[in-house]
């Protein structure tokens, strides 16, 4: 009898030599609108970012050949290994086939040094010597500290104070790669330092540390710094389509015809993009394929959409549902933008569900920590907090299949380890953790007080 | 009505992506309650009327104004950074 196949493997030659851009199969996006309420333009753009990353941010092309030595630089841990959870299917007594592809194999653990190192390639192609960027608990800004180390670019990471002193390790990580990691806000900035001396025992937050990398960015008088970013662009949601092109190259491998379902963890979008934007073209394209962006529960932003605005008019100048303001008495002020957003995802993730291509679902942290829990037993692998939501919706999908009795395809991202992320698990196995349901009675409330308001708009947009 | 005695309650943070209490999402880092507690917090706590208890109506407004798009935000920085 020959063994399962549980892992598919592709060789380095095998390895997509293209990204693909969504951007090209969707309608256009209203351009964003710079300070000055005029459309930004890619000069504008260019003491932060080099010109090469600008035209692929701004491009419609479909398809965007990877340098030779972004692949050689991405030999190093892809291509990934897709799995098939032959272990998991079997505690969920599912007839689904479950496929997981495995980021957590790359050196920092995560999907992120997909464009770590195609931002740090690009830049030093463009004469730029030295990144900056900013990070909450390390992961972003570990990916970035790895691709500058393999190039050979100086790495400056401003590290929110409060994330500086509880992640240390990630900390490490980032010095370990000959990264300068500083607890932000930091006395090297302007920024930081009106802020310490503001609030001198401040715990810092993610909008003062980007502030603090992109001055230093901006003021470097030499012109060779740069900033980096690491999800919501447009080129960061390219160049992760590697993980979803590689994958249905997998798929292919095993015979595998016809993907059932797709998941993935969408916090800003990248990891979720990477794995199913190759898929969303085969849906436009005429593929019955559900593809599932999955958040926390507790603090949503697709499926409650956190902020809303619509084309009220035909001069695309109203805004506007502040869905926000459900369940307090404040309401946000409006908004002149077009287009559908959603708090801190990628325009192009927000694109994809206002044309019906997506369907958001958002999960209970109980849920997903069992979900973690059971896959960490099933198939070993403990994953990242984020990455769990994944899992449990793929839980969810298993189960259902097995109440249809339908052999359905299962396919999720598993984005990330969450080795650096054990004190979560430590709280959910000493009982600390719990769920709570959003009251139906704050909800109609909340409803009475906009009924007035402007209503969005979210029948699905053509797609091209 | 004391608004502290949640301070100590703890919640994962999607986008710094760790744990943290409900006295940074409450006071942040510029004395200003983060964008993101209403909803985070409002399955939890009574986060609305803590906030209106303890911030004006324009700190809130302050606050709460809608998110830049990211490409706006960052040139908004460069400029403030250019003209000092």
């Amino acid at each position: 009898m020959s063994p399962k196949q549980t892992k598919v493997l592709l060789s380095e030659d095998e390895m997509p030599r293209r990204w693909y851009n969504l951007a090209a199969d969707l309608p256009p996006l209203n351009p964003p609108l710079g300070p000055d309420g005029n459309p930004v333009t890619p000069d504008q753009l260019a003491p932060v970012f080099p010109m090469n990353l600008i035209e692929q941010e701004v491009s419609q092309e479909r398809w965007i050949d990877i340098p030779e030595k972004v692949l050689e630089l991405l030999y190093r841990w892809r291509p990934t290994p897709l799995h098939r959870a032959h272990a998991l299917e079997a505690a969920l007594g599912t007839p689904a086939r479950i496929y997981y592809k495995n980021e957590s194999v790359s050196p920092p653990g995560s999907h992120k040094p997909n464009t770590a190192v195609a931002q740090a390639y690009y830049n030093k192609e463009f004469g730029i010597k030295r990144l900056t960027t900013e990070t909450g608990a390390g992961q972003w800004g570990s990916a970035l500290s790895f691709a500058c180390s393999l190039l050979g670019l100086e790495c400056k990471v401003y590290m929110v104070r409060i994330s500086f002193d509880q992640k240390p390790f990630r900390k490490l990580m980032m010095q370990t790669w000959g990264a300068n990691c500083v607890a932000s806000p930091s006395p090297e900035t302007q920024a930081g330092r009106d802020i310490l001396a503001q609030f001198p025992d401040t715990p810092g937050s993610l909008g003062i540390a980007i502030s603090e990398a992109i001055e230093a960015a901006v003021t470097d008088s030499s012109g060779q710094t740069r900033y980096s970013l690491g999800s919501v662009l447009n080129h960061v949601m390219l160049h992760q389509t590697i993980i979803g092109l590689e994958t249905k190259q997998q798929l292919k491998k095993v015979g595998e015809k016809k993907v059932d379902v797709v998941i993935g963890c969408a916090g800003g979008g990248s990891n979720f993009a990477g794995l199913s934007f190759p898929f969303v073209n085969d849906k436009i394209h005429g593929d019955q394929i559900e593809i599932i962006p999955v958040e926390p529960a507790s603090c949503p932003t697709m499926t409650r959409a956190a902020y809303v605005y619509d084309h009220g008019d035909t001069a695309k100048m109203t805004p506007l549902l502040p869905m926000h303001s459900l369940g307090h008495d404040f309401i946000p002020p409006p908004l002149h933008a077009g287009g559908l957003r959603y708090h801190g995802m990628a325009p192009l993730v927000s694109q994809a569900i206002t044309a019906g291509l997506l369907s958001p679902r958002s999960i209970h942290q109980l849920e997903c920590f069992e979900a973690a829990m059971l896959f960490a037993k099933t198939e070993g692998i403990i994953p990242a907090p984020e990455t769990s939501h994944a899992i449990a919706a793929t839980i969810q999908e298993a189960r259902r299949a097995a109440e249809e009795g339908k052999e359905k395809v299962i396919i999720f991202n598993f984005s990330g380890h969450g080795l650096m992320d054990l004190t979560g698990y430590d709280r959910y196995i000493q009982g600390a953790l719990s769920d709570y349901e959003y009251p139906e009675a704050d909800i109609a409330r909340a409803m009475e007080r906009i009924k007035d308001l402007p209503k969005p708009r979210l029948e699905a947009a053509a797609v091209r | 009505m004391n608004d502290h005695r949640y301070d100590d309650e703890i919640i994962y943070c999607r986008r710094l992506g760790h744990d943290l209490t409900f006295a940074y999402c409450r006071q942040g880092s510029r004395g200003l309650p983060c964008a993101a507690i209403l909803g985070c917090w409002r399955e939890r706590l009574p986060v609305s009327e803590i906030l209106t208890r303890q911030f004006s109506p324009e700190e809130l407004e302050q606050a709460f104004h809608p998110p830049q798009d990211k490409l706006t935000s960052i040139l908004d920085i460069v400029r403030q950074v250019q003209t000092g």
